[in-house]
């Protein structure tokens, strides 16, 4: 009979490392698919089943649930269901709905008072079906409502989206009309516009680990991952934006801890991934041509990683791989051009620490490679110490 | 011949009709795999990838 147990639709580098993680440090872990399996339930009883095997006893059995489901959406049902199930959920049903929506995740954070870009969110689609069929079109409407109260520089964006997808900036009314011509109604922004000020980030953006166990205080991580380039606006690691990593000055993580609260309500233990945003006026501290030569000479050490990662057999000989990664992103990190840039983060965000801006959290953040490699954070630890505190009742 | 799966640990069987390209699911948890050949000749199974909402880092 165990107690722990991690479930996922299918495992990526990060759930495989927990498992790892959890057999180093002798946590027996069972695992719980949630993909082609089928939930029963009536009044008193329910099953739980693959085609080929009968989980209902080892969801019976255990008592806490590590949610780590690719999907924010599928996310939200095993949580759901699990906690149904009166089980203890990392993270529990209410972080994964706020977390969900960038609107929900900001709203909180206005609560608390903490930095955050400023807002507009206009319920309406920009294409409405009518009983005729045909559609109407509110492209014009929701323009004047959004410039009404960003000016320039407004950042359109999915409430529900990852990674950066569907992020467009609007400089002026054209691009604006552009952007919300193409806006799609879906999964990822499933209702209505969210516009936002673009925040004077520079080049960087940091994401903060902050996480909580039960009986103890909220925790920040002292060093965050920063990601950074100049390709364009958005810094995710996805879009191919290099990483370094920073140590938080005091204030930022103050405030981050905040962040985990307001999101997290009175959940007893929870781990959450911020995404935040220094805010740096238009005076630069390095000359920046100098800075963009240092990105140049990081660009290969950087592809040398990026084929690493792209490894097809990582899963099949996950230790393998882990070690060679490590390798790839220590002989990066020990580039010359990665101390030089990292140094600039290092001044430039201790310099302007009481402006830095919270935009979002991350309830199932990705940490195995650049979380855990550049800014030293096995955020699996953190993930199974709040696991084990739910245990101890 | 059979493979283990990287997700949950389950046993699969690869059939000895099995065509290249075939989808086969591990009956344990459901992940899918596709038949590949080696570069002996032989059959073997790969993880099936998908296009998932969340994925990278």
């Amino acid at each position: 009979m165990v107690d722990l147990a991690i479930l996922y639709d299918r495992s990526e580098s990060d759930e495989l490392g927990i498992r790892l993680t959890a057999e180093e440090k002798e946590i027996e872990l069972e695992y719980i698919p949630f993909y082609k399996i089928a939930f029963g339930f009536n009044k008193n009883k329910f099953t739980f089943q693959s085609t080929g095997k009968d989980y209902s006893q080892v969801i019976k059995d255990c008592k806490v649930v590590l949610n780590r489901g690719q999907s924010k959406n599928r996310r939200i049902f095993a949580a759901s269901i699990m906690e149904g199930l009166n089980k203890e959920v990392v993270n529990p049903l209410n972080v994964e709905t706020i977390c969900q929506s960038k609107i929900r995740s900001l709203l909180k954070f206005m609560e608390k008072g903490i930095n955050i870009p400023k807002t507009v969110y206009v319920p309406c689609n920009v294409k409405e079906e009518m009983a005729s069929g045909e559609y109407i079109d509110n492209t014009n409407t929701i323009i004047r409502l959004v410039e009404n109260q960003l000016v320039k520089n407004i950042v359109i964006k999915p409430d529900a989206g990852t990674h950066g997808r569907s992020v467009s900036l609007a400089k002026n009314s054209e691009d604006l009309m552009k952007i919300l011509n193409q806006l799609q109604t879906d999964i990822t922004n499933p209702s209505g516009v969210v516009a936002q000020e673009l925040i004077p980030k520079w080049f960087y953006d940091l994401r903060i680990i902050v996480s909580k166990e039960k009986n103890k205080k909220a925790f920040c991580e002292p060093t965050a991952l920063v990601r950074g380039g100049f390709k364009e606006f958005r810094t995710n690691t996805f879009l191919g934006n290099m990483v370094f990593h920073v140590n938080l000055p005091e204030n930022v993580k103050k405030q981050a801890e905040k962040c985990g609260k307001a999101l997290a309500n009175d959940s007893e233990a929870w781990l959450i991934a911020l995404d935040a945003m220094p805010n740096i006026d238009s005076k630069t501290y390095v000359n920046e041509n100098e800075l963009k030569q240092k990105f140049t000479e990081l660009q290969e050490p950087f592809e040398e990683v990026l084929k690493v990662k792209a490894d097809p057999n990582k899963k099949s000989d996950f230790v393998k791989y882990s070690k060679n990664v490590e390798k790839a992103y220590l002989k990066y990190k020990s580039n010359e051009a990665y101390a030089y840039i990292q140094e600039v983060v290092s001044k430039t965000l201790h310099k302007t620490s009481d402006k830095v801006v919270f935009h979002e959290g991350n309830s199932c953040p990705e940490f195995w490679e650049q979380t855990r490699i550049i800014a030293g954070i096995n955020v699996a630890e953190p993930l199974l110490a709040c696991a084990k505190s739910l245990l101890d009742r | 011949m059979s493979v283990n799966c990287t997700d949950c640990g389950g046993n699969i069987d690869l059939p000895q009709d099995a065509e290249i390209g075939e989808i086969i699911e591990c009956p344990d948890c459901g992940l899918e795999y596709v038949v590949t050949e080696l570069e002996n000749g032989l059959l073997t199974l790969k993880e099936l990838a998908l296009k998932g909402e969340d994925w990278g880092e």
